[in-house]
């Protein structure tokens, strides 16, 4: 038989220990549970003769009956404990379990809200293009060197010698998009065009064969080079909370005449020249006005109408907001990277 | 390409003060991008990438850039010291050119030069050289490579004596099956995709890209000669692409240079026979071809140039620039009427008055103009779906339900794809990134997979999800004339954790995306057929009849190859536009008053019989309720000893009146009978 005593004293003893309603618990379930030591006692107990069924279901319910209400007793202890216990207020908190939006996705959003602000819209197209719009409704002369500078991924079809809209790409930019808006609305309009571009360069610290791009167009009939630098201005200071030093300079691009690149003062050094910037300036976007041939492929007539373009480089822009120093980083899907944002 | 500033120094004298680095800064705001400058003891020399003057071919040269740097500091550009003058320039020889192309070689101009000396070149030759990333090889071929990068005119020499008596210079498309081997010492069959410069018999040299080496300038050779031609720029680069050959020459050739520019090397090159060779005669020079010399002249006036740049600019100051840089300004006091480009802009460089708008404004300083805010039309907004639930997807996923965005690229792993069961795939790239990347992807699995398998050496449990485009075989409709492939935009997510639980997580984020966008009439049908999942852990998910996605837990195979052997994966993957379901606008949830009466809970707990799923008991225990039933609710589900045992909260409630105990006994009755019925046994 069992020694009911012993296992009484071992029970006591343990629950003196126990501090937390966890413990108890523990406590609770090796003790009075299902398959505690005196609960299977208990239960054998009904196959066994009714004399010692009365004498041993007596005791054994007595002990039984005595541990609960020491367990009870506990229960009081512990939540008295607790509510005079003091709040170590040092002591960490236990943080909400979040996620994170992706760096581009972030500095997406803030572009987002910075063009609605200004009344743009929001547009969207094909990653896989043609020939068609991605140059030829851009100004690129037929073989011309401009086409290769785009080193684009050309997409298998049956047949090989096609050209034009039947010559497949994954679009080596967005600027193709703004012909399919252009020749599907009709002026003045002003809307934006987030997405992923595609090149088939080599990739290092600076340069991503998949990359995200952030491209607006106006459409009015005096929208300027001046008018332009103002939404050059409103982005970046949006974008970065505070102002920004910018400069202009000539760039080439068949489908802006004139064309630009706007460069901003490195925030990492202050233009002091460090590893990101080189020479103190950061290449921030290309723009210009829409050159007429690209507004008479998009259906509309150059000489009342002009426009602006600007196209920002999501990666660049989130590498300079965040000090990110690798733009391999952004497809890496390391956790370690994710989870700081 | 590389400019020595000691060559542009021959032609204008930089103003005092201005260092090299100066020099890059004016060039890369005004001119083109200057990607360094290397300051040497004895020269300066400038980088530019080749691909920034595609669009000048007047800048390919020193001279180039030293007329641009004598507009940019208004000093004056010496003009070209030239040999001889137009007058005597055509002299008869011992040579006979034909020109059998037609417009593909609009001038060609050979000249015959004997008593040459072929010896090593003076040192400010072999220096000039070096500096612009030529190498010196003898005193005939580093004159015509100096004039290549001072004027930008490329030229040849052939060995006269090689080219039979009388010379005879023949410019014609290449017959199928020629042959020539080039100064590479390449041997390259041709067709009539190129153009050849060729003798009586054979070609010798590849026009515009490159001579051929059994003609060309030796040791022993005495007498020359020289070529200074122009070649169409489109028929150069289709050669030059035919040949997979590019050279200072092509490079130059294809950008569209004028015939004027064939002149002004020849000249300049015999001056410099004439000063570095000494015995060298000029036999004859011959002049040949057809080119128009057409000026061109573009209307324009002040109020357009005003209007395209937003800000008043003084007429003088315009008139100003414009002649800096070499063209003619027609104007009165009041107005600009036209403006005639110089021949070195001509070839296709400006064409219309946007491109004089640039010239204007780049060197008025793009920095000067002051920003000037636009008057505009108000437009009504409109509401973007697409948009604005992709903003709000994310967000709860990721902020609301712990899960973290990744991007990933396009393409997809082959040796994943072959691990998932997933095909290689439907559109390929004729120039893939990697042989193993050779398919755009047609589902965003394998690249969530390769993150799990990258992160879990780091991380005990987490999620992921991804929003982006697969691409499949079929059509999809977008604005535009041309047909392109369905590329529909998915989002998928994955969780990772120590045992089955990250279903139910999983699937708890389903239906928290699924009441985000209103979905209704939701059913979780068995059998996603994904192989890479685990039989009957699979599920299809159908929203108001029509299929939107599935999820499942990934497969012990597969989580082997993950490093996932002993965690469980959970994975998804909904179209994102079914999700919206051609909806314009999502109604919102609409709000139900605060009850007036108490709630009260009751809990059943039962064994069901094999086989009987939730979704059933559910449909149960909803049927046998009144509608006092306000919410059911499982808790403490779990097998044991091949028994399911499962819970079940009853919450009642009652519009008019509190519930008795009474009212919920035999409500709770009820449904107790009815799963009775069903061979429940109720503990
Ligand atoms: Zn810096």
């Amino acid at each position: 038989m069992i020694d009911l005593g012993a296992l009484q004293r071992a029970a006591q003893e343990e629950l003196e220990t126990v501090r937390t309603n966890e413990g108890l618990e523990s406590w609770r379930i090796k003790h009075l549970g299902r398959s505690a030591a005196l609960m299977l006692f208990l239960r054998e107990l009904a196959g066994m003769p009714l004399e010692q069924r009365k004498e041993w279901g007596s005791k054994g319910n007595a002990v039984r009956k005595e541990l609960q209400e020491l367990c009870e007793q506990r229960v009081h202890e512990i939540l008295v404990a607790s509510t005079t216990q003091s709040i170590d207020i040092t002591q960490p908190g236990m943080r909400p379990n979040i996620g994170s939006l992706h760096p581009i996705t972030r500095v997406k959003n803030d572009l987002n809200d910075a063009f609605k602000l200004l009344g743009f819209e929001v547009y969207d197209g094909p990653e896989i293009s043609s020939e068609g719009y991605d140059f030829d409704a851009l100004n690129f002369p037929p073989d011309h060197p401009a086409r290769e500078s785009m080193d684009t991924y050309w997409i298998k079809t049956k047949n090989s010698q096609s050209q034009g809209a039947k010559k497949l790409d994954l679009r080596p930019h967005l600027t193709g998009l703004s012909v399919r808006y252009m020749q599907t609305h009709t002026p003045p309009f002003r809307f934006v065009y987030p997405g992923r571009a595609f090149r088939s360069e080599s990739t290092d610290a600076g340069h991503e064969q998949t990359f995200y791009q952030y491209e607006a167009l106006v459409v009015d009939e005096d929208i300027s080079l001046s008018g332009g630098k103002v939404l050059v201005y409103t982005i970046l200071e949006r974008v970065f909370g505070k102002q920004v030093t910018i400069r202009m300079r000539p760039g080439f691009f068949p489908f802006v005449e004139p064309g630009f690149e706007i460069d901003m003062q490195c925030l990492q050094c202050g233009g002091e020249k460090c590893s990101v910037c080189g020479d103190g300036w950061v290449e921030m976007m290309p723009g210009g006005p829409p050159h007429p041939n690209v507004l008479r492929a998009g259906g509309i007539d150059p000489a009342k109408w002009q426009g602006f373009y600007i196209n920002i480089g999501l990666d660049r822009l989130a590498m300079m907001k965040y000090g990110i120093n690798d733009i391999r980083l952004m497809h890496s899907g390391d956790l370690r990277f994710l989870r700081q944002f | 390409m590389r400019l020595s500033l000691n060559i542009i120094k021959k032609y204008i004298d930089i103003p005092r003060g201005i260092t090299p680095e100066d020099i890059k800064q004016s060039l890369s705001r005004s001119t083109v991008e200057v990607e360094s400058v290397e300051v040497g003891e004895s020269d300066a020399v400038f980088h530019i990438d080749n691909k920034s003057l595609t669009n000048r071919p007047d800048l390919w040269s020193h001279y180039g850039m030293a007329r641009e740097l004598a507009a940019l500091y208004g000093c004056d550009l010496k003009p070209f010291s030239l040999y001889g003058n137009i007058g005597d320039f055509s002299v008869p020889g011992d040579l006979s050119i034909e020109l059998k192309a037609g417009d593909l070689c609009p001038r060609y101009i050979g000249a015959v030069i004997d008593g040459i000396t072929v010896a090593e070149s003076p040192q400010w030759l072999r220096e000039a050289l070096v500096s612009a990333g030529i190498a010196p090889i003898n005193n005939i071929v580093d004159i015509t490579n100096y004039v290549l990068v001072e004027v930008g005119q490329p030229l040849h020499a052939f060995d006269a004596d090689l080219l039979g008596k009388p010379s005879r210079i023949v410019v014609r498309k290449a017959k199928k099956g020629e042959v020539v081997t080039t100064l590479d010492g390449v041997s390259r069959k041709l067709d009539d995709n190129v153009l050849v410069v060729a003798d009586s018999v054979k070609p010798i040299a590849v026009a515009g890209i490159m001579g051929g080496a059994e003609t060309g300038v030796q040791d022993g050779t005495h007498a020359i000669v020289l070529e200074s031609a122009n070649f169409s720029a489109p028929q150069v680069r289709r050669a030059s692409q035919f040949l997979n050959l590019k050279t200072e020459s092509s490079i130059r050739f294809e950008k569209a240079l004028h015939p004027w520019l064939a002149e002004i090397g020849m000249r300049r090159a015999l001056q410099l026979i004439h000063e570095l060779v000494p015995g060298a005669r000029v036999l004859g020079v011959r002049d040949e071809g057809h080119f128009i010399d057409k000026e061109r002249v573009i209307d324009i006036d002040h109020r357009f140039i005003t209007r395209k740049i937003g800000q008043h600019i003084d007429q003088k100051r315009i008139i100003s620039i414009l002649e800096g840089l070499g063209f003619l300004v027609s104007s009165n006091q009041d107005d600009i009427s036209s403006v005639t480009v110089p021949w070195w802009r001509s070839t296709g460089d400006i064409t219309i008055p946007e491109d004089l708008i640039e010239e204007i404004a780049r060197m008025y300083g793009y920095d000067n103009l002051k920003p000037q805010e636009q008057r505009s039309l108000l437009r009504a907004a409109h509401y973007q779906i697409e948009f604005e639930m992709e903003k709000r997807l994310k967000e709860v996923l990721a902020l609301g339900c712990g899960m973290h965005e990744v991007l990933n690229y396009p393409w997809s792993d082959a040796a994943m794809n072959k691990v998932l069961g997933t095909g290689d795939g439907d559109w390929a790239m004729v120039n893939p990134p990697a042989p193993e990347y050779a398919y755009l992807q047609t589902t965003l699995a394998p690249n969530i997979m390769k993150n799990v398998r990258d992160n879990v050496r780091f991380f005990d449990s987490f999620a992921l999800f991804e929003c982006a485009r697969v691409f499949r075989q079929g059509v999809q409709e977008f604005h535009g004339k041309d047909e392109l492939p369905l590329q529909p935009k998915m989002v998928a997510g994955v969780a990772v954790g120590r045992d089955k639980k990250v279903f139910a997580r999983l699937k708890g984020i389903i239906e928290e995306i699924l009441s985000v966008f209103r979905c209704e009439h939701i059913e979780y049908l068995p059998d996603a057929q994904k192989s890479f999942l685990e039989p009957e852990s699979d599920m299809r998910i159908k929203v108001s009849g029509s299929e939107i996605g599935y999820m499942g837990l990934v497969d012990q195979g597969v989580r082997n190859t993950l490093d996932c052997s002993k965690k469980q994966v959970a994975f998804f993957e909904l179209d994102y536009v079914a999700l919206i379901g051609g909806r314009t606008f999502l109604a919102p949830q609409p709000f139900s008053p605060i009850p007036k009466y108490p709630p009260i809970l009751r809990d059943i707990s039962y064994f069901v019989p094999n086989g009987v799923n939730a979704d059933s008991v559910q449909k149960m225990i909803l049927g046998a309720a009144s509608g006092k039933l306000r919410r059911h609710e499982f808790f403490d589900i779990y097998v044991k000893d091949g028994n399911k045992s499962m819970s079940s909260h009853l919450v009642f409630q009652s519009d008019e009146t509190t519930l008795t105990d009474k009212e919920i006994d035999l409500e709770v009755g009820e449904i107790t009978e009815v799963l009775q019925k069903k061979g429940f046994k109720i503990r």
